[in-house]
Parts: structure tokens; sequence; C-alpha cells
């Protein structure tokens, strides 16, 4: 039995056992070995956890009693490490030209997917802090992996400060929690709440005294996983570890992508499993609670976008909105509206893959990412132009793009469930968000490329630019497989129940 | 009075004390080692909640010490982590030898134009 626990657990391991291989034959091999065979062995591991989940079926198992594997496991898994191939990818060309420790940075990246990974899976409270707590620690050393660098140690610095502050409140609620209950398991929790006030003699404690502890364990959760408005060292990360060197655009993606998914993928957990819907608990929790986060998220990250010069900033601020209207998914919570909520994140994830890597690209040339670098792209890199223009179309939501489709289900749910107040909210937002898409766009291919150098946009960038755009038109234009499999997924929770 | 009949509230209470000069620690203070302190002071209020809660809820079972010991080991790598970056933040002004050098080399030639 423990030995088929550990066989769904295969993703993870081939990440680990790859990351410390990768350790271990830095202290063997020169740097210029490891610089040609470090992103291999890297993309090597992550192609066989990919591949792993493949074999892994589609039936629910508990493993080790404290994870999940499912077919929403699965999608999130997937997910993931598709995102963590690409930037292995991304990242190959940023780590031969910017730093001597290549295979340092591989095995960083490799510990912040397995952390992500098991973030995503868990359904107890421990293994969740200590996953979220693993992604965090390999988090903060991606940003502070140019130590040469006083912008990027004072970035990861920031990031640890905040992010073990965070800890502490979030492990502050989940001792409420466990001392409320008796466990740390989700399901059993969720049997023990509703015991508590469901039994004849209330007790003390009224439900709505959980409110505060509530409130820590989401905003601990969701500042960890930078997926919210709190995160002010979000925007202010991908810019410092930007640094001089400019093109730490791969360590910018990695933060916008794996711990983002990892953390909306625990949000639903815990809202589904743990927190019973009969009580008023889960009311609270979903509206106000995660709706306020919604909606500051959406507008906090549109308004100040429209302020904002550099490129980097600027896609940070616009993955802050992006995140609010997924986060409508969680307010939701139904099996419509958490499949849409999978859409809209695989769509996000698509884009935000390919506009990192048009960043990356051309910060290599133009390292202080001004919107104003980017005039005239069309005809210094046409691919680059192309690429941002619809990687933007589908972060707007343009019919014919990945984006529309998670974006129109988002909101056909939202009107259907009668949340008008914070469709209006989405719906403006949106708008508001098109003054600095507008703005990239513009610079793109109105205005004049006098004066500017063509761009060379490198292979493997090439490569992952190719796959994103594909992506993100076949999913937009035939997306019924993919809508299909999102609905299975979401079914996970409401099956049995 | 005798540890045991130590009501669970006082506990708790103690608990959320500590939580909050943590809290205000954090938000008060500048300097990086004092912040750490702070963050460490917070995770000993989950701790004590932990172990409190461990001991009034269900004294058979072993979950609340395990998370208490979970903490503990958040805890330390967090600190492992803290420490390590201030010596990253650090080193350039104190032990890289390059940059030494050269403003010891760059000194004495200022002096000797001013002599000129």
């Amino acid at each position: 039995m423990l030995i088929s626990d550990y066989l769904y657990l295969a993703p993870v391991l081939s990440l680990l056992a790859g990351a410390l291989l990768i350790l271990l034959l830095d202290l063997l091999a020169d740097r210029e070995q490891m610089g040609r065979w470090g992103w291999k062995a890297a993309l090597a591991s992550g192609l066989l956890a990919l591949g792993s989940t493949f074999l892994l079926g589609d039936a629910p198992v508990r493993v080790l009693n404290v994870l999940a594997y499912d077919v929403f496991t699965a999608y999130v898994w997937r997910l993931l490490l598709g995102a963590l191939v690409l930037l292995i990818l991304l990242g190959e060309s940023y780590v031969r030209s910017h730093t001597d420790e290549p295979g340092l940075f591989y095995a960083l990246l490799m510990f912040f997917a397995a952390g992500a990974l098991l973030v995503a899976a868990s359904t107890n409270t421990m293994m969740l802090l200590l996953a979220v707590e693993l992604l965090s620690i390999a988090g903060t050393l991606l940003v502070g992996f140019l130590h040469a660098d006083r912008r990027a140690t004072q970035g990861a610095i920031r990031c640890l400060v905040y992010g073990s502050a965070m800890t502490a409140v979030m492990a502050l609620g989940f001792s409420w929690f466990y001392g409320l209950t008796g466990t740390t398991d989700y399901a059993l929790t969720s049997e023990a709440l509703s015991g508590l006030w469901g039994s004849s003699p209330a007790p003390v404690i009224r439900p709505i005294a959980l409110v505060p502890v509530l409130a820590f364990v989401l905003v601990g959760l969701v500042v960890k996983t930078g997926s919210a408005p709190f995160h002010h060292w979000l925007p202010g990360a991908s810019d410092v570890s930007g640094g001089f060197v400019g093109a730490s655009a791969p360590v910018a993606a990695s933060l916008a992508i794996l711990p983002k998914v990892a953390g909306f993928a625990a949000l639903v957990r815990l809202t589904l499993v743990m927190l019973p819907e009969a009580l008023d608990l889960h009311i609270v929790w979903r509206w106000p609670l995660v709706g306020i986060l919604a909606v500051a998220a959406m507008l906090w990250g549109s308004l100040l976008g429209l302020r904002q010069h550099n490129i980097k900033r600027l896609m940070a601020f616009s993955g802050i909105a992006q995140l609010g209207y997924v986060l409508i998914g969680v307010v939701l919570a139904t099996e419509a509206g958490l499949s849409a909520l999978l859409v809209a994140l695989t769509a996000y994830v698509l884009a935000e893959m390919g506009t990192f890597t048009a960043i990356a690209v051309v910060s290599q040339k133009m390292p202080l990412d001004l919107v104003s670098d980017y005039r005239g792209l069309y005809r210094r890199a046409p691919l680059l132009a192309l690429g941002l223009l619809l990687f933007i179309l589908s972060l707007f939501g343009m019919p014919g793009t990945a984006g529309f489709i998670g974006k129109l289900w988002l909101f056909t749910e939202t009107f259907r469930a009668g949340y008008i107040g914070l469709l209006i909210l989405a719906a403006l937002s949106s708008v508001i968000s098109l003054g600095y898409y507008g703005r990239v766009v513009r610079a793109g291919f109105m205005d004049s490329d006098a004066g500017m150098a063509p761009v060379p946009v490198p292979a493997a960038a090439s490569v992952v630019l190719i796959a994103m755009m594909v992506g993100v038109l076949v999913l937009g234009i035939f997306p019924n497989t993919w809508l299909r499999w999102a609905q299975a997924a979401a079914q996970v929770f409401f099956a049995s129940g | 009075m005798p540890i045991a009949s130590v009501p669970l509230s006082w506990y708790l209470i103690l608990g959320a004390a500590l939580f909050w000069v943590g809290l205000y620690g954090l938000l008060a203070s500048r300097a990086l080692i004092r912040t750490l302190m702070s963050i460490a002071l917070m995770l000993n209020a989950v701790v004590l909640n932990l172990v409190a809660f461990a001991r009034f809820v269900e004294p058979a079972r072993t979950a609340g010490k395990t998370f208490a010991l979970i903490v503990y080991a958040i805890a330390a790598a967090q600190a492992a982590l803290g420490l390590a970056l201030l010596i990253a933040v650090r080193r350039p002004h104190s032990t890289v030898a390059v940059e030494g050098t050269d403003v010891l080399n760059r000194a004495p030639r200022v002096v000797d134009e001013g002599k000129r």
C-alpha cells in the first residue's frame, strides 16, 4: 500500500531526484560542463515528471493520507509541469549568460516546482504548511539568486520577511482549526465542524467567531502564493530580480506562474473540502472574504497598472487583475464555476508564459524594460511583436483566443449565480486594463522604430513563443476537449456530495 | 498553582499576546535581525497554541505535537535563510578583496596628485 502511494508521488519524486542529481553533478563537474549538461538534466527530469502524470490513471487516490491524487490534481500538475518544462527552456540562455552557478539555478527551480505540486495536492493543513514553505523558500532563493547584485538580495529579503510573517499568520489560523476539531485533515475537519454546531446543545463559540481565523488562513495562503493584492512585493520582486542584468524574466515568469496556479488549487480544496457547505462559515468564506479579495485584486491591478512605464511591473499588475477574475471562480464554488476557474487559469498561464518569453528576449537587448523600448517592434522582431499582440489580446479576452473562453465562461457563471455587482466590477476592470494593454500594442505596432536596433530571437525562446501562440489559438478556436477535461476535473469535488 | 489546573484559555491568551507582540515588532522595526526575531516570536505563539490544544483537545493522539515540531522545523529553515541573506548583503562591503585593493591603490594616488 505504501509502495503504491509512492507511485503516485512519482512526478514530485522525479523532480526532487533531478534537483539532487544536479546538485551532486555541480560538485563533480566544472562550470562549463554544467552549463552544457545542467539544463538537459533538468529538462529530462521535468519531462519525466510530466510523462509520469499520464501513466497514473484517473481514479481518485489518497496518497500517504495527506495528499489527494484525482483528475483535478492531474489537471493542475500537468499545467504546472508543462510550465516548468518551458521555464527550463527559457532559463537556458539566461543562465548561460548571467550566472556562474548554472546547476544551482535549475536545482532551485525544481525544488520550487516540487513545492508547487505538493501545495496543489495537499489535503492536510500540516502538509499544506510544509509544502507552502518549500515553495516559498525556493522562491526566495530564486529571487536572490544573483547575489552579486544587491537589489536581488534586497528583493529576497523582502520575500523572506513578508513570507515568514505570513507563514506565522497562516499557521495560527490552522492551529485554531486544529484546536476546534482535533484533526488536521480537511475532510475530518469538515465533519468535526458540522458536528460541532450541528449538535443540539449549541457550543459557546458561534461560527461567526471563526471569521478572523478564516481571514488569517486566507490572507496567509494568498500572500504566500502571491495571488492577490497584498503582495506588494511581487511587482517589486519581479522588477528587483531583474536588477541591472535585465534578463531575469525567467525568474519573474516562474514567480508569476507556478505559485499562483498551486495556490488556486489549494484554495479550491480548502473551500470545497474543508469548509462544510451547510455551515454559515462556507458562505462567509466565499463572500465577503474571498469576494473582497477578488474585487480588490481586479481594481487594484488594473488601476495601478495604468501608471507603470516598466513593462515587467505592468505585466505584474495585469497578472494581479487577471487573478482577481480567477478568484471569482472560488466565490462561485459551483461545479461550472470551478471548471471556468480552471479554464481561465490555463489561459492565464499560456498568455503569461508567452509574454514573459517576449520580455526576456527584448530585455537581453534593452535591460531597462521600458514600454518605450517596444517602439516599432513589429519591424524589429515580427515574431515577438505578433506573439505579444496575441497574448495581450488573450489576456484582454478577444474572441478566438483562449482568454476569451475563460473570461466568457467565468462571467456567464457569475451572472447565473446572481453576483451582478461582482460582474459589473469585473467588466469595469477589464475596460480599464485596455488602457495599459493598448499602450503596449500601440508602442509595438504604431510607433515608428526610428533609432531602434532589431532584436534577435534565440531558438529556445522562439520555440516557447510559437508553442504558446499555437496553444492560445487552438484552445481559443477548438476548445471542446479542453473544456470537457476541465469539467471532469471540477466534478471531483461534486460527484460524491 | 499546579500546572495541571491552568485552564486552556490562559495558554491561548498568552499565545495571542505573543503573536501580537511579534507582529508589532515586525511592523515597527527596520533592522533585519530584529525582524527575524519578531517572526520567531509569532511562530512560537503558534507552537504554544498547538501544544496547548494538543494537551486539552486530544491528549491521547499526536497530531498537535507533530504539527508543533513541523512549525519548529519551518522556523529553523527561515532563520537559516535569513542569516544566509544577511551574509549575502554584508559580503560585498566587507570581504571582497578586489574592491578593497582597488580602494587602497587609489587612495595614495589622490594624495600624490595633491602634493604635485
